[in-house]
């Protein structure tokens, strides 16, 4: 039985082609993916992502047993403050990638993916010990994100002054019910996500839509994401997938214990191994998961993400490559090739921000 | 309710072909192109190409997903609409008009009976 979010009659009613996304019916578009896209990137677009699952961890432990979880360090957090991260298996494979809010010294608040949930709220539970408290909150917290340029000037109309720096949440009181919003968000762009109890949400999602910021689902959600070179679990990140091979350093800290700590530092150190590229296509066409990517006539890897990017408008692609250290030190620029439907067609390697790294083409 | 002009035969794949003088102009319905929706990159075959009716003969895609174009009837492709590789979105925008794909010389007109008047694929939509 597919699972509905607190905002699915108000989808209904804003027309939205609803699909199954992580076990919930959830909107894909209102109107037109590329239309909501340029929305986020130029003014300001607001997303249902009630789907996320919320795991409170809670206990005197709970931050040292949760960064042995995790690969960047929350120790070094303060109340207040958000955090990506990823949680890594012994293999060094990702069990998900997620946000912890620092509720309190002891009270941790973890977002993550819809698909993953209750995989992750099994695994944190099996390794917690007694005096740590794992609960699995998601049906109490509905949750959304307004992204863009504009976002703030729409949020105060609604919620009066908002002043959060980045990575950083706050508590705010609105229609009695008691919210949290952080500067955060999974676009490329400035903007704030929301989490409230479902009759909270649904009244500010309205007021929102009233406001004329546009509703956009999660295809946008996708290219969006995409576009910016941010990983998306099961596509740059996987239990297969290291966040080594993903280029995801910044997130991992060395200088502490963490399950998949030994193999993520062979990872490095070796230098070795696949490694997450960008691609921009020189010819036209449009590469997908799985098509194959490959260097000077051999095959090397595979694309992870790829799409028409609306924004850049070019058709881009993540890959998974693996090639000699001494092309992988200095890939920038060199000449690839993905097959698409049986022809292999000639594409760049770009740094994966494409957003900051690519100029739009007119 | 997506158009579906009375001057068309269709396919259960959603393609139209509007034929004059031996000659079927083809493209993808209304009804297909909502259900894409944003188009990004057609792939068209070149002119003196042969299409075999039932067969893939091009492919539209989406931000959201590939979908083959399947050829309505057999025969020889005599115009291509380049205007479709810079503009995919021509596809969103009008279906039925600029947006039509290609130009084939019938390989044999009796194919055009297997076809769907107008009535029945509008029955078909209703039932989807």
């Amino acid at each position: 039985m597919l699972k509905r979010t607190p905002l699915y009659d108000v989808h209904l009613k804003l027309k939205a082609k609803i699909v199954e996304f992580g076990g919930f019916e959830m909107p894909i578009q209102y109107a037109s993916i590329i239309d909501e896209h340029m929305a986020v990137r130029t003014k300001a677009g607001i997303f249902d992502v009630s789907h996320m699952g919320e795991i409170l961890v809670e206990g005197e432990k709970a931050a040292d047993f949760l960064n042995g979880l995790f690969t960047n360090d929350i120790t070094a957090m303060k109340d207040g403050k958000v955090m990506y991260t990823i949680m890594t298996y012994d293999s060094g494979g990702a069990v998900d990638d997620l946000m912890v809010y620092r509720l309190r010294g002891d009270k941790y608040f973890l977002v993550v993916n819809a698909s993953n949930k209750d995989k992750d709220f099994e695994y944190i539970k099996s390794k917690a010990p007694c005096n740590v408290k794992v609960e699995d909150a998601s049906e109490d917290w509905a949750e959304i994100a307004v992204q863009g340029p504009e976002s703030f000037k729409f949020a105060e109309k609604l919620l009066g002054p908002v002043h959060i720096a980045r990575f950083c949440f706050t508590y705010f009181n609105y229609n009695k019910a008691s919210l949290i919003i952080s500067r955060t968000g999974y676009t490329g762009e400035d903007g704030i996500e929301i989490y409230g109890p479902p009759e909270a949400i649904v009244k500010l999602f309205e007021g929102f839509v009233e406001a004329e910021v546009t509703p956009c689902g999660l295809g946008a959600r996708d290219t969006l994401r995409f576009e910016a070179g941010l990983p998306l679990y099961g596509h740059e990140l996987s239990e297969n997938i290291t966040p080594v091979e993903a280029g995801l350093l910044p997130f991992i800290k060395f200088d502490k214990e963490f399950s998949g700590r030994e193999v993520l530092y062979r990872q490095v150190k070796e230098n070795e191994g696949r490694r997450l590229v960008g691609l921009r296509l020189v010819e036209k066409g449009v590469p997908r998961q799985g098509y194959k990517v490959f260097f000077r006539g051999n095959e090397v890897g595979f694309v992870t993400s790829g799409n028409f990017a609306p924004y850049l408008k070019q058709y881009l692609a993540l890959a998974l490559v693996d090639l000699p250290k001494d092309i992988m030190e200095d890939y920038a620029g060199r000449e690839f090739e993905v097959e698409i439907r049986g022809k292999r067609l000639k594409a760049e390697a770009v740094p994966k921000n494409f957003l900051r790294a690519i100029k739009p083409k007119s | 309710m997506s158009k579906v002009p009375k001057n068309l035969l269709y396919t259960e794949e959603h393609e139209w072909i509007l034929v004059e003088d031996g000659k079927g102009t083809i493209g993808i319905t209304d009804h297909a192109q909502e259900a894409l929706g944003d188009v990004v990159y057609v792939d068209l075959p070149a002119v003196g190409d042969k299409i075999v009716k039932g067969e893939t003969f091009g492919t539209v895609e989406s931000v959201k997903a590939a979908s083959d174009i399947y050829a309505p009837v057999s025969g020889t492709v005599v115009e291509v609409n380049e205007a479709l590789k810079e503009n995919p979105e021509l596809i969103n925008k009008s279906p039925y008009e600029d947006a039509w794909m290609i130009v084939v010389e019938l390989d044999d007109e009796n194919e055009l009976e297997e076809l769907l008047s107008p009535e029945d694929y509008k029955n078909i939509l209703e039932g989807e």
